[in-house]
């Protein structure tokens, strides 16, 4: 069953058609990648999935309610998560604290027990932290816990998102370009940590840049171009699509007319 | 961590009681007055804070504090009523207001948001100056003083208890928003209104808690201002009190939400009008201090300070710096 559909889902900015009725259906805990050239609206609709933007057309359905018309916040509580592009943390606090305070829609006592710090108040700070510290591990950050984000190497500093994300326990996550600027080494570590939540029942959606990593990670992908899907499937039948390698190369025809 | 905690629990008790033997060390009346002024304004300043750290930018502090003010001072004058229903009243009818204005203004961002509030400050001085009900520009005189049964508080060390028992609940209420999960919410959105959102923080109810928190203490301030004054006008609220009100947070340190208004309202408040320059050179007096941070100390007095008690490192999020709000 899909967890997530999109249907004829447009954005545009002014005249640009940023991304343009696109149908697409994301099946429970696979690893969807995402990829096209530069300008392709995959961010867009990265954007349009989280809240950030608000499509133009079309519904977006999550495990079957019509999300379309939610907040961020209210999409993070039906289970969406996301990371963004640009390392974006909490960069004055340290590691716990960045995870912790993602824990916050897991609070459901009122805002008078929380002011009032109520035993209950207190015995939901406790189990926040027990998770904070679990999040922390399964993702290998524990022994660094106590640093300022901001002092964290970038391969760390990616990570540490990913577990933002995390902590907020979605059922689908989202990863606008885990992999880019990493080292080979790092890449293979956040490979093997996709991996693993995957294995942990969550559905993850990717971006991705880095080829290798992507036919490595996913098992059906999604290729855009000019804010259109021009092609789905395996990464074996995506490398032998034809107007997916036109896409990447150009067609021949432009070729010749330029040769 | 631990390091750090038992020189603070020292410093704070030592503080509480030098407050406390306070009055009788000083005998000058004039000291215990600016003192008195110093504290009623702080509360404010932990208001502008609360904004600052939700990323929304204020000038109209002073006008909630005004509103306080204003509203104790109509209560008590032209209904007789008691200070003590007047003082919780003025708090509760100034954060009414913040959270209607809070309401149709805060989703704005924070361009629109900075540029309403100085508006407001503006409109709200010319409003009470044209309103008889309230005085128009002469101000209500004659508010009554406070009193518990037949003891009438008159002298200034009386004034001083009073204002430091408000502060405290002040300090008390602001203390425990911050410890609680909205402090964390709002220490979240201080650093990344974006990935606070994403990892499904509500901005708008947690800025409106701040706002309406803010207006509900200027509020308390505010009438145990009028009350000790015992007369106000409305240009004792205008926007450049807004402006004062800022760069005392400025000066004690934005990353310091508790001591750094304290201090900084003490500091701006207390030494010009101590010197006896305060009506003239106070607009001086404010400018240079706020070229002294942006230059020297970015992370206010108490930042300063703190860099001989705390290795950088270990403190987390207080230590943040004078910036770019952004959004």
């Amino acid at each position: 069953m899909a967890i997530l559909e999109i249907k004829g889902v447009s954005k545009h900015f002014g005249g640009l058609i940023a991304v343009d009725e696109v149908d697409l259906e994301i099946e429970e805990s696979e690893i969807r990648g995402i990829i096209g050239p530069n300008g392709a609206g995959k961010t867009t609709l990265f954007n349009v999935i989280s809240g950030f933007l608000m499509p133009t057309k079309g519904r977006l359905v999550f495990k079957g309610e019509d999300i379309t018309k939610l907040p961020v916040h209210a999409r993070v509580g039906r289970g969406i998560a996301r990371t963004f592009q640009l390392t974006n943390l909490f960069m004055d606090l340290t590691v716990f604290e960045n995870v912790s305070i993602s824990y916050h829609k897991n609070y459901h006592q009122g805002l008078v027990r929380q002011f009032l710090h109520t035993a209950r108040a207190r015995n939901e700070y406790e189990i926040c932290r027990q998770r904070t510290v679990e999040t922390l591990k399964f993702m290998g950050l524990g022994p660094l816990q106590n640093r300022l984000a901001k002092n964290l190497s970038y391969g760390h500093q990616r990570i540490l998102g990913v577990c933002i994300a995390l902590a907020t326990r979605p059922s689908l996550l989202m990863l606008d370009e885990p992999v880019a600027g990493m080292n080979p080494e790092e890449t293979l570590m956040m490979m093997e940590l996709i991996r693993k939540i995957r294995d942990g029942g969550m559905t993850l959606l990717l971006v991705e840049h880095d080829m290798a990593a992507v036919m490595n990670l996913c098992e059906r992908i999604s290729v855009f171009d000019y804010g259109k899907k021009i092609g789905e499937g395996s990464p074996n039948q995506i490398k032998t699509d034809k107007k997916v390698i036109e896409a990447y190369l150009g067609s021949g025809e432009n070729n010749n007319n330029y040769a | 961590m631990q390091l750090q905690k038992y020189p603070q629990w020292l410093l704070l008790t030592g503080i509480f009681l030098i407050l406390i033997f306070l009055p009788f060390l000083i005998t000058s009346q004039h000291l215990m007055h600016i003192l008195i002024l110093a504290g009623l304004e702080c509360i404010a300043v932990m208001g502008f804070i609360a904004q600052y750290n939700v990323r929304l930018i204020t000038f109209c502090t002073a006008t909630f504090w005004g509103l306080g003010a204003y509203a104790s001072g109509f209560l008590s004058t032209k209904l007789g009523m008691n200070f003590w229903f007047c003082l919780p009243l003025a708090g509760v009818i100034a954060g009414c207001f913040a959270l209607i204005i809070g309401l149709l203004v805060i989703r704005a961002g924070w361009v629109t948001f900075l540029m309403i509030t100085v508006v407001m400050a503006e409109i709200s001085v010319e409003a009470i100056g044209h309103m008889n009900l309230l005085g128009g520009w002469d101000g209500i005189t004659r508010i009554p003083r406070p009193a518990i049964g037949s003891y009438l508080f008159l002298s200034k060390a009386s004034y001083y208890y009073l204002t430091l028992a408000l502060v405290m609940v002040c300090v008390l209420i602001f203390k425990g928003l911050y410890k609680s999960a909205i402090g964390k919410a709002w220490t979240a959105i201080g650093q990344s209104p974006d990935l606070a959102e994403s990892v499904g923080i509500d901005l708008f109810k947690y800025r409106m808690i701040a706002y309406v928190a803010a207006g509900f203490t200027s509020g308390l301030s505010g009438s145990l201002y009028a009350h000790y004054v015992s007369y106000i006008a409305p240009q004792t609220f205008d926007i450049i009190r807004s402006l004062y009100i800022s760069i005392d947070a400025v000066v004690g340190g934005l990353g310091f939400v508790i001591s750094g208004p304290i201090v900084g309202s003490i500091i701006l408040r207390a030494i010009p009008e101590w010197l006896r320059i305060a009506d003239k050179y106070q607009p001086i007096f404010e400018g240079c201090f706020i070229i002294l941070c942006a230059l020297f100390f970015r992370k206010g007095v108490i930042g300063l300070l703190s860099r001989y008690v705390v290795r950088p490192d270990e403190k987390s999020w207080k230590g943040v710096s004078v910036g770019d709000p952004g959004d």
